[in-house]
């Protein structure tokens, strides 16, 4: 974007001064730099403390307290991406890994391979070779940081003189620290959560969203994530894990049949209606479960707003009847109805047995007591609410099913398989792969305090990971014995955010400004008295900020390109509208779980040939085509194009074709080169 | 009105002629009889793959599937309960048919009934929205190791498909996460639309670029991509291959314009309505005429929980329009004979109403129906009891509405197919074809 400077960037590159580059290499390393803006203060790193910020705001605690001080960083002033001078809202920095962690982190790996060749050993599979540099660069990058890493990058890894297993290492944390960790995080886990900027009826739901990204950020242990969904009460601006039960408001068995699945890997919901008919679960135990989140509520404040707003809802039944009136007050009394939506347990709410109910182990409309199915039988006291003894009960480390599936979930993530497949669907009958390794991971997960970041610096540190991929079919049937990572397509996300990486100077630059601005305009509070025109200025304050002169929409327009906003699918809405890239390539409308899919079909393909995207990488002011204009000769142009797109040099056939492409066609050549590997399968698989 | 179908144009002939070049020499199907009159709608259809054993009894060419998204309300549309403590506030009207009632916001369905053969006795084995989903789309329970096709990639296997250039399968608002091939592979895998008004992107390549040079990048690609394919013996990989070549050979076919509803009247884009249900109806519509196979059109939103009584006669009257326009539409045309039009949902909801005014999940009882593709009309099948709790009469499971759907089509619903691992499926999992809805 910068012509300057990509000028001085390739000759470092592509120049003869080799030493010049192992400096470089080693700085680019060790200071962890990967293409941050200039002039942002959040280069200073943080040293690991695991609750403050390096820009000095605290993240929230288990009691579900607010995070303070985020005002001050809403505030999202008109950008010129051109010039790279930004000063948008930027999200606390990722926490940096603990370098005290990283000897016991390697030492574990150790373990990890043994464990893995004694498997393929004994299972005669033959393990795949070790990556080269650029294979491992590669697939670390989208892996890690959500993004194939730019040609750049991938050359200055290749030519660092630093020995190999240490440069990997390196690597590894650099790219766990980065925000591209945080970014592709929360689109892993927002598929698994559902998540959505608002729900049907239209609550807005971000702030549950900024929250999760804000988790993964600080790496908040895992259980704490959990047990703070499970347990928060109030409403999703002033505690957004709420955010996670009101998914599924007003539906308390199909948000226990989540949770379920979930977090504790397992598959309860057929018992909801009868036992379950292949494993071992009864339609009782569906409801013992039940009777615990049963008391669920989420209008646990109504009367107090009620009240609050007895004035204006007086106001409005006095004027004047007319179409225009009723649509007015509607819009009102909807707008009225969220502040509301407030997170609660009722206590005595009782939960009976159908009507209908079939089996002898319980009589129709029987009153059913709490009570787990597996696992310790939590102490359940008079003053703690039920969801938070449930919610202790999941978590707990005693739990045989909650670290077992978020291990085997991570490893999954790492690998393209888990140790138990399908991760959500463990049954009595159960087949593991390597039980001594699921276990050793359990046991990891539990040194590193749940900490999701730390556990995977493990699972990439090892050579089972660094190897190169299984490239055929696996057999969903047969185990695996893991010779080598699987052959995978980038999810939709990776894939645009590549895009990105081909497009922008600094694809994480832009973050998206945090959603409870409009929640915190829009909020009704008990205790207060609001006339119908105090409720009328906050409708309109919250349809300014979302509409056309709001913030965010004036920042957007700022990042667009033919109607395609330019950021990175973490910092876009929650999912996307159906017919956009993302969506097309397989991200889910996040109705289900895990409903992102990675299969083919006809129109991604007329998106890649035809569609604005990549049709962008051909012009003028995209990183891609700023560093192919600035290389000297034909040769080097060639292999900038095949590193920046692909992460290798050309084979010697690759080349003369290339060469005769550009001999023949010039500029236009160097289009139809970008456009040909964009095309390939080579480019959208990840070895 | 469809003068993108006649074929006494000369260009008209000479893109057969290269559809047919093209198509032969990459799929190897005889595309005999094709290229005739205006004839290809009316030609038997040539089989991909598929063995025509068993004697069709339906006269079906082709499905419109509407999915009704969310679990629809039996009480509020096909199969009230007038009169009990059921049905709550929505009133009945009459049909056309005596005796056949439908829910208050169905008036323009109500006098269609005599061509509807209404299915009260559908019953499915999960409240689950997911599972359910699962099952309706694909007529398997979900389970772990397998990935199950859904009907129209079934359909597609089984009967081929008409158009060699139009893929076999469009869902049109669909959310896509149960339309997939599975483990037939990639190469049947539905094309979503998104938006009916939009039709299909990215469909043209920039103006700047000619059929010489697009063929010139190709070239480009698969040289440069030759090393990866052989290295990856891979389904996903080979499947994509194989889309690439679909995908050419769709940007180069005049029937891309059957996505187009741009070209429809004002009159006939008004009696749809106006709402994404409805122009997606008439895009089945178009695609059916173009030779598409199974179109599933989607309508959302059933999940009525909460305030039904509000929430649920806009979206009613949504369906009432839209489904009623594509029966008149298919009638006038003279194709409501040859396209069965199926509506169908996960499960029903519960009688009686919930405190917060709406209804829960219900599995055990909920409704279907089917028109056109041999249908007699006029016909209610199957009952429940006085409440619309369980079924007392002639349950219908989805294996066995999926199985109807095949015979209606001349598929043999028993006939195995293998997966990649050896196991073998059937279209009809088992079911037994409603035969009595037949004429």
């Amino acid at each position: 974007m910068v012509p300057s400077k990509s000028s001085r960037f390739v000759s470092i590159f592509f120049g003869s001064s080799r030493h010049l580059v192992a400096c470089v290499v080693v700085a680019t390393l060790l200071v962890s730099l990967p293409r941050t803006a200039p002039a942002q203060s959040d280069t200073k790193s943080s040293n690991g403390s695991a609750t403050k910020q390096a820009d000095g705001s605290s993240t929230r605690n288990m009691g579900g307290q607010m995070m303070d001080g985020s005002s001050s960083r809403n505030s999202a002033g008109p950008v010129d991406i051109d010039s790279g001078s930004v000063s948008a809202y930027r999200p606390p920095r990722p926490i940096q890994l603990d370098p005290e962690l990283l000897g016991k982190a390697l030492e574990s790996a150790s373990r990890i391979d043994e464990m893995i060749d004694q498997g393929l050993k004994e299972n005669r599979v033959r393990p795949e070779k070790m990556t080269d540099d650029y294979e491992f660069v590669r697939r670390t990058y989208l892996d890690i940081s959500g993004t194939i890493p730019t040609g750049r990058q991938a050359v200055a890894f290749a030519r660092s003189r630093i020995d190999r297993e240490e440069k990997r290492t390196l690597l590894v944390d650099q790219l766990l620290n980065s925000r591209g960790y945080v970014s592709h995080s929360f689109n892993f886990w927002a598929e698994i959560l559902r998540l959505v900027d608002a729900q049907r009826g239209g609550l807005n739901l971000r702030p549950y969203s900024d929250w999760v990204k804000d988790s993964i950020a600080s790496d908040m242990p895992y259980d704490q994530f959990v047990y703070q969904m499970l347990s928060a009460e109030g409403r999703v601006w002033e505690n957004p894990p709420v955010g996670y039960t009101l998914r599924d408001r007003d539906m308390t068995k199909a948000n226990l049949d989540n949770t379920m699945r979930i977090f504790l890997g397992t598959r309860i919901g057929c018992a909801q209606c009868h036992d379950h008919p292949f494993d071992s679960w009864t339609q009782k135990q569906f409801y013992e479960l039940a009777a615990f989140v049963h008391g669920t509520s989420s209008r646990h404040n109504r009367g107090a707003i009620d009240k609050a707003t007895a004035t204006a809802r007086d106001q409005m039944k006095s004027l004047p009847k007319s179409v225009e009136t009723d649509a007015r007050t509607s819009r009102l009394r909807r707008f009225i109805d969220e502040s509301e939506i407030w997170i609660g347990e009722r206590r005595n709410a009782k939960l009976k047995l159908p009507h209908d109910y079939q089996y002898d182990n319980g009589k129709p409309g029987e009153v059913i007591k709490p009570k787990v199915s597996f696992g310790q039988m939590p102490k359940i006291q008079k003053d703690v609410p039920l969801r938070t003894t449930f919610a202790t009960w999941v978590t707990s480390p005693d739990n045989p099913r909650f670290a077992v599936t978020i291990a085997n979930r991570l490893w999954k993530r790492t690998f393209g398989v888990g140790l138990i497949e399908p991760v959500d669907d463990m049954t009595d009958a159960t087949d593991v792969s390597n039980q001594e390794l699921l276990d050793f991971l359990v046991d990891e997960l539990k040194r590193v305090g749940y900490r999701q970041r730390e556990f995977l610096r493990i699972l990439y540190n090892t050579k089972a990971y660094q190897r190169k991929a299984y490239m055929e079919d696996w057999d969903p049937n047969e185990p695996y014995y893991f010779p080598g990572p699987v052959l995978r397509r980038m999810t939709a996300q990776q894939l645009w955010d590549s895009m990105l990486t081909l497009t922008l100077a600094d694809p994480d630059l832009y973050q998206r400004p945090r959603g409870d601005i409009y929640a915190k305009l829009a909020a009704i509070n008990p205790g207060r008295s609001y006339s119908l025109n105090d409720i009328q200025q906050k409708y309109d304050a919250v349809r300014r900020a979302e509409g056309r002169d709001g913030e965010e929409a004036k920042l957007n327009k700022v990042h667009s390109h033919q109607g395609y906003l330019l950021v990175r699918a973490s910092e876009m809405r929650q999912p996307q509208r159906p017919d956009h890239f993302l969506r097309q390539f397989g991200q889910s409308d996040r109705t289900l779980i895990s409903g992102n899919s990675v299969d083919g079909h006809v129109p991604q393909i007329l998106t890649m040939f035809n569609g604005p995207i990549s049709h962008k990488l051909l012009y003028e002011g995209t990183v891609i085509y700023d560093e192919v204009a600035a290389a000297s000769t034909l040769k080097d142009k060639v292999d900038v194009i095949f590193l920046s797109i692909l992460t290798r040099h050309p084979t010697r056939l690759d080349q003369r074709l290339a060469l005769s492409e550009m001999n023949s066609e010039g500029a236009a050549g160097v289009g139809n080169l970008i456009w040909s590997l964009l095309n390939t399968r080579e480019f959208m698989f990840i070895q | 009105m469809f003068s993108f179908f006649k074929t006494d144009d000369p260009n008209d002939l000479h893109r057969r002629s290269f559809v047919t070049r093209v198509a032969s020499g990459l799929l190897g199907v005889n595309l005999f009889g094709m290229a005739t009159g205006n004839g290809w709608l009316n030609s038997p259809s040539t089989a991909m793959g598929a063995t025509p054993v068993f004697k069709p009894k339906g006269k079906a060419k082709r499905v419109i599937y509407l999915f009704m998204n969310g679990a629809m309300s039996q009480f509020e549309t096909f199969a009230p309960k007038p009169g009990t403590e059921s049905q709550g506030e929505t009133q009945t009207i009459n049909t056309k048919v005596a005796g056949v009632q439908f829910g208050e916001h169905l008036p323009m369905l109500a006098t269609q009934m005599k061509n509807l053969a209404v299915i009260r006795s559908m019953n499915t084995e999960t409240g689950v929205h997911e599972a359910a989903d699962y099952t309706a789309h694909t007529g398997y329970r979900q389970i772990a190791s397998t990935s199950h096709p859904s009907l129209g990639p079934w359909i597609h296997r089984m009967a081929g498909r008409d158009n060699p250039v139009l893929p076999a399968t469009v869902t049109i608002s669909c959310s896509s996460a149960y339309q997939g091939a599975g483990y037939l592979g990639s190469k049947y895998t539905p094309v979503p639309v998104g938006d009916p008004n939009k039709g299909l992107q990215n469909i043209k390549p920039p103006k700047y670029l000619s059929e010489l040079q697009f063929n010139h990048r190709m070239e480009m690609v698969n040289a440069f991509d030759k090393k990866f394919r052989k290295k990856a013996k891979n389904c996903s990989v080979a499947g994509y291959t194989e889309l690439y070549d679909e995908a050419i050979r769709l940007m180069r076919s005049e029937d891309l314009r059957a996505f187009d509803i741009n070209e429809e009247s004002k009159q006939i884009r008004a009696a749809y309505g106006d709402h994404r249900f409805g122009q997606g109806c008439l895009l089945a519509r178009r695609l059916a005429q173009g030779g598409v196979k199974f179109i599933e059109v989607a309508l959302g939103g059933w999940d009525d929980h909460r305030d039904l009584f509000n929430a649920l006669p806009n979206r009613a009257r949504q369906l009432d329009q839209g489904m009623t326009a594509l029966l008149q539409d298919l009638q006038s045309l003279g194709m409501l004979e040859e396209t069965l039009v199926v509506l169908s949902t996960e499960f029903g909801r519960r009688p009686g109403i919930n405190a917060n005014a709406g209804r829960d999940h219900h599995p055990n009882a909920y409704c279907s129906v089917l028109a056109g593709g041999g249908i007699s009309g006029g016909t209610v099948y199957g009952e429940t009891d006085e409440l619309g709790r369980t079924v007392e009469d002639n349950p219908v499971t989805v294996p066995d509405f999926n199985s109807t759907i095949a015979y209606a089509m001349g598929i043999d619903h028993e006939k195995e197919i293998s997966s990649p691992d050896d196991r073998p499926f059937t279209i009809g999992n088992g079911g037994q074809p409603l035969t009595s809805l037949f004429g």
